[in-house]
């Protein structure tokens, strides 16, 4: 699965501390490379603008900080746990599993932004892993050339043109906007399995299950992802902040460019660029 | 006279009709050149990484990304409005600062590559001589990609990187937006973040927090 994409189901999930995976994505490496065709163009609220888009930066960081310990008194030392016990393939398992549950959700967000070409994947998909697949813990599907992507209510607004709205981030949940907090509100209704009876037995506590898997699969990903993030930051929550709306700008755009990316140029001479004087790298 | 209104307008449109044929070529002609400029740029990077057995390696790295990356354009952006407003001196040393906090970045993140196959798939003309070149990191399977974008600015065979983005989120933004909050923590003082940087480049280089 896609580094973004696991930034979305992370937000899906209800999930993370800090599930900010999009930079550098280490061992975490995956995404279907292609961008969508019709990929929407966004514009309005790409990141490259100097508003951090943040008026409740304040409470944000105290969050930011109380989330920070929680990583690390439980989070972190229980993905580090799952990461070095549980095998690879299971790993891998589990993250199928759990991304072929979410099926339904991005099924109708595929059909909600009009592109039905991919929600033709997302459907083919769903049929081959949840079959051959053997209830989803194998993406068979993939094989077939019909890679994995995700998609939320979040991106679906985004991609009608609504605003991010303010910077929030939450304890557990981690970075959002008012956007993608609505979009995770709306998904969960659009999730068949909110309306599963679970009944009282042990099913009981089968979404709580879910929701703490999520978890833990996606930190236990992240692991090195993060701790790089943090080491190399100035300022980490700034940093994440930023990756955060860049990287869902891009999740709405599917992968496409971004169409105003800021001039690194002052225009006072100042750049040592000079096109023309250096010499191509050796070949 | 209406034949000559006639001959002027097609002349018009011949040279209208040419100017966009240049545009239009110097527009296709520039996106191969520059993907191909960046392909041989990774590769070398990739090389001087994987030669471990080098003990001179780093001082090439270091080489190599002074060579080919814009680190000062760079630098002075992340800086925003602190580059124009702050004394040159203190940015000058801040560039140097930003040199080695970059290269400590660029070398952890083409080292992890260096196993892997980083290949370019495309560029867009962001506008004449700015490109993003697309590459994707090709891990195990087909579905295991992930996405390095380059941006270059040059032309003729001659380019220079100067902001790189992981799965669509720019690095030289975020640091941007980083140093902006430090910077307003600190009073504006860009001494403060050069001395900030310094030590953060020796954690990146020790692996230490």
């Amino acid at each position: 699965m896609s580094a973004t994409g696991k930034l979305k189901s992370a937000l899906m999930a209800s999930v993370m501390v800090l599930s900010t995976t999009v930079a550098f994505a280490s061992e975490d490496k995956a995404a279907p490379a292609a961008a969508a065709p019709a990929a929407p163009v966004v514009t309005t609220e790409d990141v490259q603008s100097t508003d951090m888009n943040d008026p409740l930066e304040g409470g944000n960081r105290v969050m930011f900080e109380a989330n920070q310990i929680l990583d690390k008194v439980l989070l972190r030392p229980v993905a580090v746990v799952y990461r070095g016990v549980v095998p690879d393939f299971a790993q891998d398992g589990v993250r199928n599993f759990m991304n072929n549950l979410n099926s339904p959700v991005i099924f109708a967000n595929d059909l909600l932004q009009g592109d039905t070409d991919r929600a033709g994947v997302t459907l083919a998909r769903f049929g081959i892993n949840s079959t051959i697949g053997l209830g989803g813990l194998f993406d068979v599907a993939s094989e077939f050339d019909l890679p994995y992507h995700d998609e939320d209510f979040g991106q679906t607004l985004g991609t009608w043109g609504l605003g991010e709205g303010p910077f929030l981030y939450f304890l557990v949940m981690g970075p959002t906007n008012v956007r993608d907090l609505t979009g995770f509100v709306v998904d969960r209704g659009l999730d068949p399995l909110t309306y599963v009876n679970w009944g009282d037995d042990e099913l009981e506590y089968a979404p709580i299950a879910r929701t703490a898997l999520n978890v833990i699969d996606l930190r236990a990903r992240n692991i090195d992802t993060l701790d790089e993030i943090e080491r190399s930051s100035v300022d980490y929550y700034a940093s994440i902040r930023s990756l955060y709306r860049q990287s869902r700008a891009d999740a709405i755009r599917n992968g496409a460019p971004s169409q105003d990316l800021p001039d690194f140029d002052f225009g006072d001479g100042s750049s040592s660029t000079s096109p023309n004087s250096q010499n191509p790298p050796a070949k | 006279m209406v034949q000559y209104i006639s001959a002027a307008r097609r002349g018009v449109l011949l040279a209208f009709v040419m100017l966009v044929s240049v545009v239009t070529a110097s527009a296709t002609v520039a996106g191969p050149d520059a993907e191909a400029f960046t392909q041989r740029l990774i590769d070398q990077g990739v090389q001087i990484l994987r030669n471990t057995a080098d003990p001179g390696r780093k001082v090439k790295f270091r080489e190599f990304i002074t060579q080919y990356a814009d680190v000062r354009k760079t630098a002075r952006f992340t800086l925003g409005n602190y580059a124009r407003t702050a004394a040159p001196a203190d940015v000058d040393t801040f560039v140097e600062a930003f040199k080695d906090y970059a290269v400590a970045i660029y070398e952890t993140q083409l080292d992890k590559y260096k196993g892997e196959s980083l290949k370019v798939v495309g560029s867009v003309d962001n506008k004449p001589g700015d490109y993003i070149v697309k590459t994707v990191v090709q891990g195990g399977s087909g579905s295991d990609a992930m996405r390095i974008d380059f941006r270059m600015s040059g032309g003729n065979g001659a380019y220079k990187f100067y902001d790189i983005s992981v799965e669509g989120a720019w690095l030289g933004i975020s640091q941007q937006e980083q140093f902006k909050s430090f910077l307003e923590q600190n009073r504006g003082s860009v001494p403060a973040l050069t001395a900030d940087l310094k030590a953060r480049t020796q954690r990146i280089l020790t692996g230490g927090k």
